[in-house]
């Protein structure tokens, strides 16, 4: 394995798998070239560095997701969606073939490294992530709701302050602080604290909850009893002595610094109230399902804080906030499209699970040497780009073969090499004759045919070596 | 691998053939189209470059060339469970260099391999060698290894060629439980018995010395005493006796199973580990008795039963029954549990046990626990096939261990055969265990302290 930690299973024989580790490492060194040389030429040298962090968290997301242990499949799922938007995004905001070509072409190769190519893989990871999705989804807008009703609990406190007087504006503190109590009771109830504590401890923990809960129940009746006081109060003594001070008061408490803190510790209380019973339930069983449903809760509980951290400063200022939080929850659609039409092709066979990889390598750096003819970036590069992609395939497909063959233990490194070396010798040959050839081109003008008579010409070739050779 | 064989000198038929480009040609069409589409004259220049890959795929062709290949096994005749290396050699003895041959030895089914691979994919120049060792686990029996099969790829790898090539050199791996055993003879060592008891006598370590009595052997006469006090005493040394061992192997169809798909059973290691122990005290004079409980014979409630004996001729009766042991095992329980009752109640009353048992039920435990009732030592050696790279296994080897613990709380001398330690290591021990309980026989009243000795494979 030359770099890094292998993401895969691999066993010791088997037709499924990824290439073997130096044929995998000729394709990747001859793509990443041919990125890094495409980046220099379109003037964006950060290329490279940025699309591979990006498709290299997505693909590892994948990987990860594809684990049993909840906490890794969690984590994979929390790279994989955020990663793939903003790839996604990335494309769709300046659309390219040589941007797509550089994003398909290194696509190949992190999922050739980390064999998660196959439909399998992909379906299951895609599966639980859907529904990671739709958790989030509905807890965003459980979050929504509850900022929106903390603004309106706000709006309608001061409200009545101003209206009612100093009596009321505490009424309706004593009523929030109650509701937080309540709120704060049913997390201590649902929180499995005491099973998460030591054994040891177990008696102890019991008895600080019980406390606690009957701490928050009386701390709740005293505040709504002094509402229902206040209340009385302020219908009775509109023009009593302690108006004044008590309306001094009162705009201060209804105030959004001291409302919004306790709004925020009873909306945080029922949303781990929820996470609580929720994890519960999934993890009461232990079949796939439930482990599915646990591991989609944690991930879509983390989508809901990502989107929340990323949305939350600006949405304070400008609306642009609310469109961020749109974008977020509408890119990720174009995420499962182009996962569900990586399944299609798969399914229909137009591609096998295990030439999945070096054929996505060798599509990507194809339509990017279309791409960089199309944007009269250097010939050079462009034939370089084709060559890479027939490099990629065979030094790919080789490499599968041995595995499929020989399996992952015997020791290919020198037989790759010297295969590799012949497919880069072969590609070097090939471009170098182009390249004389498109000068020769170039020098001649329109005397060596039009693009279309070339086109021909090619055409008829590749029906004859197909005829001649099968 | 699969595809046609060919001779050497064969030109491979097209059917031998491999469609890589495929792939290729729709690049090409790609390019071409999209270079037509695009006006682009260097596009459509690029739609060639696919083709000169194609064209070299379609240029390669191969031969089946001449190749030497040889294998040896390390260590055959091997005892069962021991790892046994394998050394596959292939000398490329054409005078070009062959960029792809590809090597899959003839393993046979069902035989395990332990470490490394009997797969190789090399490329050869001429005149070169390649070596690669593999390790396999030896099983009872013997084992006939297929010749390896070559496949041979043209450059570019497009054309493909497979065969056949017998090797020279070994070409089975043989397994049997008296491998590596020292030969047996009819009256054992000059000693008599090799369990050194405290009763004063001839031997070899020294005891105490006494007043000299008319015929005392002049060898043990203390001739230094008698040059410093002119006065004649005689050496005692430690006695070393002879006794009697019932050696029973459990052999049930509980036991008929092994750590891993093409790994020894329990029955083929305790076989093993009974063939030495058998060895071991048949050259040290003692009698030994073999039951075999699990299977049908002529002994004590049906089991397979070989009578106290010594000598060669012992020794080929007791591995003809472990032969038979390792094979298959009866299936009826209750006569199983009659059989260990039995094998304790015909062994006479100075004879030692030594029950081979796996322990993966009860059964043996219980047995264990009878025996102390009629007052014989008793020694378990338990080979271990539990594997620990399962959540059930751990779970099995937990239980074992706590039969281990039941058998070690009766007062049975008990010693566990962890895989990773030679079995010699392991008998030292059990049988420095037996030395010492027979001396605990000899002199009844003496304070023991049961242990639990541990050894592996």
């Amino acid at each position: 394995m030359p770099f890094g930690p292998r993401l895969d299973r691999p066993s010791a024989v088997g037709t499924e798998g990824r290439p073997r580790a130096t044929s995998l490492g000729v394709a990747a060194l001859v793509t990443v070239a041919v990125v890094v040389a495409t980046g220099v030429a379109v003037g964006d040298p950060g290329l490279f560095g940025g699309v591979g962090l990006l498709v290299g968290l997505t693909v590892a997301g994948v990987a990860l997701a594809d684990r049993e242990r909840p906490v890794e499949a969690v984590v994979g799922h929390l790279l994989f969606l955020p990663a793939a938007s903003l790839l996604v995004a990335l494309v769709v905001l300046q659309p390219s073939f040589v941007r797509v070509g550089v994003v398909l072409a290194l696509a190949g190769v992190a999922s050739g490294y980390a064999d998660v190519a196959d439909a399998e893989t992909v379906s299951e990871a895609l599966e639980t992530n859907l529904l990671a999705y739709v958790f989030g989804f509905v807890g965003l807008f459980a979050v929504g709701a509850v900022a929106l009703g903390a603004r309106l609990t706000v709006g309608l406190a001061e409200g009545l302050a101003s209206a009612g007087g100093g009596p009321v504006a505490l009424a309706v503190l004593g009523v929030l602080v109650a509701v937080a109590c309540g709120c704060l009771v049913l997390a201590v109830r649902t929180v499995p604290a005491v099973d998460l504590a030591p054994a040891s401890r177990h008696d102890e923990v019991a008895g600080y909850l019980r406390r606690a809960q009957r701490g928050l129940a009386a701390l709740a009746g005293l505040a709504m009893a002094g509402a229902l006081i206040l209340v009385a109060l302020a219908v009775g003594t509109r023009s009593s002595p302690v108006a004044g001070p008590l309306s001094s008061v009162g705009e201060t408490v209804t105030s959004g610094v001291v409302v919004v803190p306790v709004f925020a510790v009873a909306g945080l209380a029922v949303l781990v109230s929820v996470l609580s019973v929720a994890v519960e339930r999934a993890g009461r069983t232990f079949d796939a399902g439930a482990g599915k449903g646990l591991v989609a809760t944690l991930a879509g509980a983390g989508y809901v804080v990502f989107v929340g951290t990323l949305a939350l400063p600006v949405m304070t200022v400008t609306p642009v906030g609310y469109l961020a939080v749109a974008v977020a929850v509408v890119v990720p659609l174009a995420v499962y499209a182009v996962a569900a039409a990586w399944l299609v092709i798969l399914r229909l066979g137009v591609v096998s699970d295990r030439t999945m990889p070096p054929g996505l390598t060798a599509a990507g750096l194809v339509c990017l040497a279309v791409g960089a003819a199309a944007a009269d970036l250097p010939h050079a590069l462009v034939f370089a780009a084709v060559a890479a992609a027939m490099v990629a395939w065979d030094a790919g497909t080789f490499g599968l073969g041995l595995t499929a063959e020989l399996g992952h233990r015997p020791e290919t490194r020198r037989l790759e090499l010297y295969h590799g070396v012949l497919a880069v010798a072969v590609g070097a040959v090939a471009v170098a004759v182009v390249t004389a050839l498109d000068a020769a081109r170039a020098a001649a003008g329109s005397g060596l045919g039009t693009p279309q008579t070339v086109a021909l010409a090619t055409l008829g070739v590749v029906v004859l070596l197909v005829l001649v050779r099968g | 691998m699969t595809g046609d064989d060919s001779r050497p000198g064969d030109r491979v038929p097209v059917g031998g053939r491999r469609a890589r480009w495929r792939g290729a040609v729709a690049a090409a069409v790609v390019l071409a189209g999209a270079g037509a589409w695009l006006g682009d004259g260097a596009l459509v220049l690029a739609g060639t470059i696919p083709l000169a890959y194609l064209a070299s795929g379609s240029l390669s062709a191969v031969e089946v060339p001449e190749l030497a290949v040889e294998r040896s096994v390390a260590a055959s005749p091997a005892p069962p469970g021991r790892p046994v290396g394998v050394t596959l050699s292939v000398t490329n003895e054409t005078e070009r260099t062959l960029s792809d041959v590809r090597v899959v030895d003839g393993v046979p089914d069902d035989l395990a391999v332990l470490d490394g691979s009997p797969r190789a994919g090399v490329a050869l120049e001429p005149g070169e060698t390649w070596t690669g060792e593999y390790t396999v686990v030896a099983r009872r029996g013997e084992y006939r290894f297929d010749p390896p099969r070559v496949r041979v790829r043209g450059t570019g790898g497009g054309a493909v060629a497979t065969t056949t090539r017998p090797a020279e050199g070994d070409d089975r791996l043989v397994c049997r439980f008296d491998a590596e055993a020292p030969p047996v003879t009819d009256e054992g060592t000059d000693h008599i018995g090799q369990l050194s008891s405290d009763d004063p006598g001839a031997g070899l370590t020294f005891h105490s010395s006494r007043e000299y009595r008319h015929g005392d052997p002049a060898d043990r006469i203390n001739w230094r005493q008698y040059a410093k006090r002119g006065e004649l005493a005689t050496v005692n040394y430690e006695q070393w006796v002879s006794t009697t061992v019932v050696l029973v192997l459990d052999a049930r169809p509980a036991c008929q199973v092994g750590a891993g798909p093409g790994r020894p059973s329990a029955v083929e290691l305790g076989a093993y580990a009974a063939t030495q122990a058998m060895t071991a005290l048949l050259r040290a004079g003692h009698d030994v008795a073999v039951a075999a409980v699990g299977v049908d014979g002529s002994g004590p409630a049906g089991t397979g039963w070989v009578g106290p004996g010594r000598g060669r001729e012992q020794r080929e009766r007791a591995l003809s029954l472990f032969e038979t042991a390792s094979e298959a095992g009866g299936s009826n329980p209750e006569r199983n549990r009659r059989g260990f009752r039995k094998v304790a109640e015909l062994a006479g009353p100075d004879a030692e046990l030594l029950l081979v048992s796996p322990l993966l039920d009860d059964v043996p435990v219980e047995a264990v626990t009878e025996w102390q009732a009629f007052g014989h030592a008793r020694t378990v050696l338990s080979p271990d096939v539990v594997p620990d790279n399962t959540v059930s296994g751990r779970v099995e080897a937990v239980r074992r261990r706590t039969r281990l613990a039941r058998c070690q709380s009766t007062g049975a001398r008990v010693v566990d055969w962890r895989r990773g330690t030679p079995l010699p290591v392991v008998l030292d021990h059990a049988l420095d265990v037996a030395a010492r309980d027979v001396e605990e026989f000899a002199h009844a009243g003496a304070s023991v302290t049961p242990t639990t000795r541990e050894g592996g494979r």
